[in-house]
C-alpha cells in the first residue's frame, strides 16, 4: 500500500512554514513515523503579511518546534497580548468598551457565575469582576516577569508580531533546525494521478516535485484546492460584510510610549479599526464593508483615529489596501491535498482566527499524519467534518460581536444587526442563552476554538440579559462572593507586582528568559 | 524605592553608613548572592542554591540566611552574628557598582538605602576627601566581586547549556504547624549529572568547575540544619512570650 513519506507543502508565508515546522519536529528523522516535508515557496511573491495577533496557542505551537521564547521575541518584534478591548460596539459612546481577556471567568470550572455576577454585581463590568487580566490591561502591564521561565505566564497570553519577520524566523528554524526540504521557485502545473491525487507539482526551475500529501499553503490563490481541485468556495458575506482592508503601520511618539497589552477594536460607522501595540510600532487598519462605504471614507475614519490616538508622522504614512473575501472552501480535503491557511478561506480578523485556524490545522494534519493512502481518505473526512463544525462556530462568534450591538446609526450597522443576517445556529443558542447563560456543557468538542468562557465575555460584555436566578443558596452565595473576592485581591496584588509591557520588552531584549 | 548615585568625595563626602554589623537585622534579605571562590567556605555551614536575580532573570548562586524574606537566622536576637562566613555581597553592603559608557566599573551607593544612619554609621570619606579604611575595604571587596562575576557567569551558562540546574520546591511543616513552600529556588541535577556523557565531563572539568559542583552537592545537607533553626527559633520566641 502506498505510505505516505513525503510531504509537499505549496506555498511558504506563516502558514506554510507553521505547517511545515509543526509536522518536521514531530515526525523527525529518526522517528518511527519520520517523513520527509518539502517546502515551495515563490520568489517573487510576498506573504500578505498582516497577521499580527495570535492566541495563546502559539506559545505550544513554538515551543513544540524547539523554538526559544526569547530569540523569538527578539527576532519577530513581539509584543505580549493579553486580550481583546472592544470600544464603541455596544452603542457607539465615550464609555462604551467591554474586554475579551484570555483567562476564564474566576471559579469557572467550579460554579457558573454569571447570573450571580448579574444579580450583584453587574454596577461593574463582567470581566473586570471576575477577571484580573482587565485592570492589568487597562495599566499597560505585562502578563509575566522577567524572572518567570519561557512561555511560562502568571497571566494568560498570546503575542501581537511582526507577520513578515515572523515567516522569515520561521522559515530560517524549519531549515536550519527541523531539515526541512526549501525549494524558492514557482509551481507552474500539477500533475495528477489517474484517482485524481496530485502526483507531483511542476517547478519552474527544478523539475517535478512528487509527494504524497500536498499541503495548499499558496493563500488567496488557492492554487491546489480551488484552482486545481474547483472546490466551490462558500461566500459568507451575507452573515459578515466585511470586505476590503487598509492597514498602516505607525511609529511610536516617543521611545517610552505605553505598549497596549489587547488588542484594541473600536467599531466606525461600517466596520472597525485594528490597533496593535509592537514594540517598534503599532500596526493599525479600517476593516470595512464596501457596500456600506467608499474607500476614501474608510481612509479619512482611519486618520482621524490615528490623530486621536498616540501616533505621529501621520501625513507620511503608507496605507495598503487589502481585499477580503469572507468565507472557506466547502471541502478543505480532497483526495492527497489538504489546505491550510487563507487558501482554505478567511474572515475579518476580529478574533484573530486566522493563525489558531493554521495551528489547529497543522496539529491535526500531524497528529492524525495518514500511515498510508487508504488511512488518509478516512483522515481527511474525518477534517473535513471537523473543520466545516469549526468554521461555523467561529461564524458563530463573530457574528455575536454584532447581532447584541443597539447601534442602529448607519445602514452597516443596521443590516449587521438584523435577525436575517444571522445564522439560524447562533439564533438557537440566544435563545437558550436567555433562560441560561452559557457553560461548560455548551458545545460538542473538547476542544472548541472559542470556549464557553470566550461566549460568556462577549455576551456580558454585549450586555446580554440572562432571565435571572429565582435565588441563590447559602453556599451559591458563600463560593461566589469568595471568588469575586479573590479575583480583586488578585488585581491588586498583580497591578503592584508586574512591570509595564515596555519595561519588560527592553528587559527581554537584554536579558532574555530562561529555559526554566 | 532604589535611587542608585555613582560615589563622590564631593557630594557624599559627610554620609554616616552602617554596615552589616551595624544594621538592624530586619533589613537584611534572606537569600545573599556567592560567588564561586566563596563556595567552600560557605558550604561548611550553609546551603548553596541557585536563584533568579529578580532585575535581570538571570541565574546566580546564592546562599540562604533564612526562610522568610527578611529574616536572618545566623544573627540572634541581640545583633550578634554566629561564627560563620559572611559573603563578599554582605560586606560590601550597601555598596555595590555601576558600569560606565566605557563599561568600567564605579562604585555606587544606593541613597535610598536603610543603611544611611548619621547617628551609628561611620563615616566613608575624611574631611579632606580621601577615603576612609572602610571604603578602602569595600572598593576592593567590590573589585574582586567583579572579577569573580565573571567566573560565575561561565559556570552558570555552562550548568544551563548542559540543563545542569533544575526547579527546587521546599515545602515545609514548621513545629508551629505554619506551612512554608520555599519557591522560585533551584538546585543542581543530581540524575543529570550521574549520567553526564565523558565530552560534558571533560568539560567541566577542564573549565575547573568540578570542584564547584562537589562542593555545592554537600552543602545541600544544610538546608534541613535551615529548617532546624527556624523551628528553635519559633520554639525561643514562644517560650520568651510565655515568660
Amino acid at each position: 500500500m502506498n505510505e505516505c513519506k513525503h510531504v509537499v507543502i505549496v506555498g511558504g508565508g506563516t502558514a506554510g512554514w507553521i505547517t511545515a515546522g509543526t509536522i518536521a519536529s514531530q515526525h523527525k528523522a529518526g522517528s518511527s513515523s519520520h517523513v520527509i516535508v518539502s517546502l515551495v515557496e515563490s520568489p517573487d511573491i510576498n506573504p500578505i503579511g498582516v497577521g499580527e495577533g495570535t492566541w495563546p496557542t502559539m506559545k505550544n505551537t513554538l515551543r513544540k518546534m524547539g523554538i526559544s521564547e526569547t530569540e523569538f521575541m527578539r527576532e519577530c518584534d513581539v509584543s505580549f497580548k493579553q486580550g481583546a478591548k472592544f470600544c464603541g460596539w455596544k452603542n457607539g459612546k465615550n464609555d462604551d468598551f467591554y474586554y475579551h481577556p484570555l483567562m476564564l471567568p474566576q471559579g469557572f470550572t467550579n460554579s457558573n457565575l454569571a447570573q450571580f455576577w448579574q444579580a450583584n454585581y453587574a454596577h461593574q463590568s463582567f470581566s473586570k469582576s471576575l477577571c484580573f487580566q482587565e485592570h492589568l490591561c487597562e495599566k499597560n502591564l505585562a502578563p509575566k516577569l522577567i524572572t518567570s521561565a519561557e512561555y511560562a505566564s502568571i497571566a494568560n497570553y498570546a503575542y501581537h508580531l511582526d507577520s513578515a519577520k515572523f515567516s522569515k524566523f520561521l522559515k530560517k528554524h524549519c531549515i536550519e533546525q527541523l531539515g526541512v526540504n526549501f525549494i524558492s521557485d514557482n509551481v507552474v502545473k500539477v500533475n495528477s494521478k489517474q484517482n485524481q491525487d496530485i502526483e507531483s507539482v511542476t517547478t519552474e526551475h527544478n523539475g517535478k516535485l512528487s509527494g504524497d500529501l500536498f499541503i495548499d499553503c499558496s493563500g488567496f490563490s488557492s492554487m491546489l484546492i480551488g484552482k486545481h481541485y474547483n472546490v466551490p468556495f462558500i461566500d459568507k458575506s451575507d452573515v459578515l460584510p466585511i470586505d476590503r482592508a487598509i492597514a498602516v503601520q505607525v511609529p511610536y511618539k516617543s521611545e517610552k510610549s505605553p505598549i497596549q497589552s489587547q488588542t484594541i477594536s473600536t467599531a466606525q460607522s461600517a466596520g472597525w479599526i485594528w490597533d496593535i501595540g509592537l514594540p517598534t510600532r503599532r500596526g493599525v487598519g479600517h476593516v470595512y464593508s464596501s457596500k456600506h462605504i467608499d474607500s476614501e471614507s474608510a481612509k479619512q475614519q482611519l486618520i482621524e483615529y490615528l490623530h486621536q490616538t498616540d501616533s505621529s508622522d501621520i501625513d507620511n504614512l503608507k496605507f495598503r489596501e487589502l481585499t477580503i473575501r469572507p468565507g472557506h472552501r466547502d471541502k478543505f480535503w480532497v483526495n492527497n491535498c489538504v489546505a491550510v491557511g487563507l487558501s482554505a478561506g478567511f474572515l475579518e480578523p476580529l478574533e484573530a482566527s486566522a493563525l489558531v485556524l493554521v495551528e489547529l490545522s497543522a496539529n491535526m494534519i500531524s497528529q492524525q499524519m495518514p500511515k498510508n493512502r487508504r488511512a488518509m481518505s478516512i483522515i481527511g473526512k474525518r477534517f473535513n467534518t471537523l473543520f466545516n463544525y469549526r468554521w461555523q462556530r467561529i461564524i458563530d462568534f463573530l457574528k455575536l460581536h454584532y447581532v447584541l450591538s443597539k447601534r442602529r446609526d448607519s445602514s452597516f450597522w443596521r443590516d449587521v444587526t438584523s435577525v436575517e443576517s444571522t445564522p439560524e445556529s447562533l439564533k438557537e443558542l440566544l435563545d437558550l442563552w436567555q433562560y441560561q447563560p452559557p457553560w461548560i456543557y455548551e458545545f460538542e468538542h473538547a476542544e472548541e476554538v472559542f470556549p464557553p468562557a470566550s461566549y460568556q465575555y462577549v455576551l456580558f460584555g454585549m450586555g446580554f440579559k440572562t432571565q435571572s436566578a429565582e435565588k441563590f443558596s447559602a453556599s451559591e452565595i458563600n463560593f461566589a462572593s469568595k471568588q469575586f473576592e479573590k479575583n480583586a485581591e488578585m488585581a491588586l496584588k498583580l497591578t503592584n507586582n508586574l512591570p509595564s509591557n515596555r519595561d519588560l520588552l527592553t528587559k527581554i531584549k537584554q536579558f532574555g528568559f530562561q529555559k526554566i | 524605592m532604589t535611587n542608585i548615585v555613582v560615589l563622590n568625595n564631593r557630594d557624599h563626602r559627610d554620609l554616616k553608613i552602617l554596615d552589616y554589623l551595624s544594621a538592624p537585622v530586619h533589613i537584611f534579605k534572606n537569600a545573599v548572592c556567592l560567588y564561586p571562590d566563596e563556595y567552600q567556605h560557605a558550604a561548611l555551614n550553609q546551603a548553596i542554591l541557585f536563584s533568579k536575580d529578580k532585575n535581570t532573570g538571570q541565574f546566580k548562586s546564592i546562599v540562604l540566611f533564612g526562610i522568610e524574606t527578611n529574616e536572618n537566622l545566623y544573627v540572634d536576637l541581640d545583633n550578634n552574628w554566629e561564627d560563620i562566613y559572611i559573603p563578599m555581597e554582605l560586606m560590601a553592603k550597601p555598596f555595590s557598582y555601576v558600569s560606565d559608557e566605557n563599561n568600567q566599573p564605579l562604585l555606587s551607593l544606593d541613597l535610598d538605602c536603610e543603611y544611611l544612619n548619621d547617628t551609628n554609621g561611620a563615616e566613608i570619606y575624611h574631611t579632606d576627601g580621601k577615603p576612609t579604611d572602610r571604603l578602602l575595604q569595600v572598593a576592593s571587596v567590590i573589585k574582586e566581586i567583579i572579577r569573580q562575576q565573571e567566573i560565575l557567569d561561565r559556570f552558570i551558562s555552562t550548568l544551563m547549556d548542559l540543563e545542569l540546574i533544575e526547579a527546587c520546591n521546599i515545602n515545609v511543616t514548621l513545629s508551629n504547624e505554619k506551612k512554608i513552600s520555599l519557591q522560585s529556588l533551584y538546585i543542581l541535577n543530581r540524575d543529570k549529572l550521574a549520567r553526564l556523557d565523558h565530552k560534558s565531563y571533560q568539560c567541566l572539568k577542564e573549565n575547573g568547575l568540578t570542584s564547584y559542583i562537589d562542593t555545592i552537592l554537600n552543602s545541600e545537607k544544610h538546608i534541613s540544619s535551615l529548617i532546624e533553626r527556624t523551628n528553635t527559633r519559633l520554639n525561643q520566641e514562644k517560650s520568651s512570650s510565655s515568660l
